[in-house]
């Protein structure tokens, strides 16, 4: 039949039996954006209008939360990834034939509430760590023990993010790590360089289009996600997702659209940076691609 | 000539199994050292640990008077050129070329010069800015040379570096790889299991088998003279027998009816495999118990027919004595 089926050539074939995934993504999440985007653009009364994102960018606590959700977001990002890069590199030789990578894996099957709870239970001042620094003695008061849950900065999140986060760079890293020719180490020691400039000239343009794509997924995640700021983060400044919940939640339906606004922004930032950045990653990784010696 | 690089009782074992057992070689200044051997025999262990890619069991590596065995790779002045080029696929061919220049802190304008320079030798200056995905495989062996050479080590080593090219391809590198070689005044050694390539690339040529060195010598004489069977079969060209080798020129295939006179001639029966032209001639390719040999013959044989590879008593030569052959080699 050379690839045809009686009524149906291969091209035609293969988008009709993704039909059923295609139209479940479209209509579920397709029609879920495209309502929030409408009901961002109209008031209440369903008069379409600019007035919500007027409101936005004239609300000083609108870029208060917009500044908190960018810094706990890029820096639990930023930690996961190094923190996650240098597990990756010194253990997987160890990981290649071990059951005990298994070990690294739990904290994904923790749910981040869990995880939020956990990083309470343990950080906060009447947690376990302040009350055991307390018994050793080396703090007079439990009151003495530093805030690092519910207070502006984000440590509390970041943290959980950072412990969350980290074996999912390892998972993504880890196959990547696996597939790098590693004579091309043995080639930059011959020609004079160091372990450093292994890791650079061999490892990291490897590594780096992992990395980025791994860096967006985190960065969307954690900008939009909810429970652990509402667990762990302050009344005011609170994270996006918080301000929008409670927009959304609030008596007042005029304030509906400005929930989605608030949470339209950050995705539309987070859809130009994936574009920039798998735009400009997409060139290097073709080139590793075809160039390496196979 | 002064020796460059001398080896003394060096050995190599991994888990307890000798892969280099006591090889003692040395190697002069400017001059080309071929190592020749069957797969598996411990040649690119060899290589490696010249290299410092991997540490050495026991023994002495020397080179230019000074014991390198403690030196990481990046502190020897070796160069290792691998099987494939692997060039960095991000970097342009001039990136790669200046590979090694910039890990030695040289200026950029400095390095720059001496890359287009020895890419000139290479002739792909017209390339310096394509990427590796874009060259051809014997374009980027030469890339992988000239980033070899635009160093300027004290020894080369070449771990078969033309074994992923087609046989015309091959041919052609080879060629120009020992004249730039020579150019350059560079020290090389250089392993192969291909035999036309260690007589063509080497000024000496070692054989290796079971991780040692079983004969050293200039490639006319190693060739034509093996001192061991092992050593007939993996280098001689022509038929290596238990009680002697005879040169490829002294044998001819006649048919297995034809038999003469067993006082003056040796004979090995041996078949017809293949018929094929060497420098104009019919050739024969023809097997036999230990092996296969390239025969002529003054009649027309088919393939498939029995025959004899006969040649004059007389022009049997014996193997000399290993241990003689040894003293004389070192």
């Amino acid at each position: 039949m050379n690839g045809q089926n009686g009524f149906l050539n291969n091209k035609k074939r293969v988008v009709f039996n993704l039909l059923p995934a295609l139209a479940a993504t479209l209509l579920l999440v397709g029609y879920g954006m495209w309502s929030a985007i409408a009901q961002s653009f109209q008031s209440v009364d369903g008069e379409w209008t600019m007035a919500s994102y007027l409101e936005l960018f004239n609300s000083l606590a609108f870029f208060h939360s917009l500044k908190l959700t960018f810094r706990v977001a890029i820096l639990s990002t930023l930690l996961a990834l190094v923190i996650g890069l240098v597990m990756t590199r010194m253990l997987y030789q160890f990981f290649r034939d071990s059951s005990s990578k298994v070990l690294v894996w739990i904290p994904i099957l923790i749910p981040h509430f869990v995880a939020g709870y956990l990083v309470y239970l343990f950080f906060s001042q009447s947690g376990l760590f302040s009350s055991l620094f307390y018994q050793l003695g080396v703090l007079d008061h439990r009151a003495e023990f530093p805030v690092l849950v519910q207070e502006k900065f984000g440590i509390g999140m970041i943290l959980t993010y950072v412990w969350k986060e980290v074996p999912f760079v390892i998972l993504m890293l880890l196959p990547v790590y696996y597939e790098i020719d590693h004579r091309y180490s043995e080639v930059v020691r011959t020609l004079g360089g160091n372990k450093w400039d292994v890791f650079r000239s061999v490892e990291l343009p490897w590594l780096l289009p992992v990395m980025v794509e791994t860096g967006l997924i985190l960065i969307a995640f954690i900008a939009s996600a909810f429970e652990i700021p509402y667990l762990l983060g302050v009344t005011r400044p609170e994270m996006l997702s918080v301000r929008a919940y409670e927009w959304f939640y609030d008596g007042d339906w005029s304030k509906r659209p400005l929930a989605f606004s608030a949470m339209i922004l950050p995705g539309v930032m987070a859809l130009l940076l994936a574009i920039f950045c798998i735009g400009a990653v997409q060139k290097h990784r073709l080139r590793m691609i075809k160039g390496r010696n196979r | 000539m002064n020796q460059l690089l001398q080896c003394k009782n060096m050995s190599k074992h991994f888990s307890k199994v000798p892969i280099l057992q006591n090889i003692s070689f040395h190697v002069r200044s400017g001059e080309h050292f071929t190592i020749v051997g069957p797969s598996g025999c411990g040649k690119t262990t060899l290589l490696r640990c010249l290299a410092g890619l991997e540490d050495i069991s026991g023994g002495e590596i020397w080179l230019k008077q000074k014991s390198i065995v403690t030196l990481k790779p990046e502190e020897r002045s070796v160069v290792l050129m691998f099987q494939d080029s692997l060039l960095f696929p991000h970097l342009t061919v001039i990136e790669n070329v200046t590979y090694g220049l910039k890990r030695r802190k040289m200026k950029k304008k400095e390095r720059v010069s001496e890359a287009e320079q020895m890419l000139m030798k290479v002739k792909l200056l017209h390339l310096r800015n394509a990427y590796p995905h874009e060259l051809s495989g014997g374009q980027k062996q030469r890339v992988s040379l000239a980033r070899a050479l635009v160093l300027k080590p004290d020894l080369l080593l070449l771990d078969e570096p033309f074994s992923s090219l087609d046989a015309s391809l091959r041919e052609s590198l080879r060629g120009e790889v020992k004249e730039l070689l020579r150019e350059e005044n560079i020290t090389a050694l250089f392993i192969t299991h291909d035999r036309d390539e260690a007589i063509e690339m080497g000024d000496r040529l070692a054989v290796m088998n079971k991780g040692t060195f079983i004969q050293i010598g200039e490639p006319f004489d190693v060739v034509t003279n093996p001192s061991s069977i092992e050593s007939a079969r993996i280098i001689g060209e022509g038929l290596a027998l238990e009680a002697g080798f005879i040169p490829l020129n002294k044998v001819i295939a006649i048919p297995a009816e034809q038999k003469p006179s067993e006082k003056d001639y040796v004979f090995v029966q041996g078949k017809v495999k293949a018929v094929t032209v060497k420098n104009n001639l019919p050739c024969y390719r023809v097997t036999f118990d230990q092996g296969s040999i390239l025969a002529v013959s003054d009649r027309n044989l088919v393939v498939g027919q029995n025959v004899l590879l006969s040649a004059k008593r007389e022009d049997m030569k014996k193997y000399k004595n290993q241990e003689e052959q040894w003293r004389r080699v070192q």
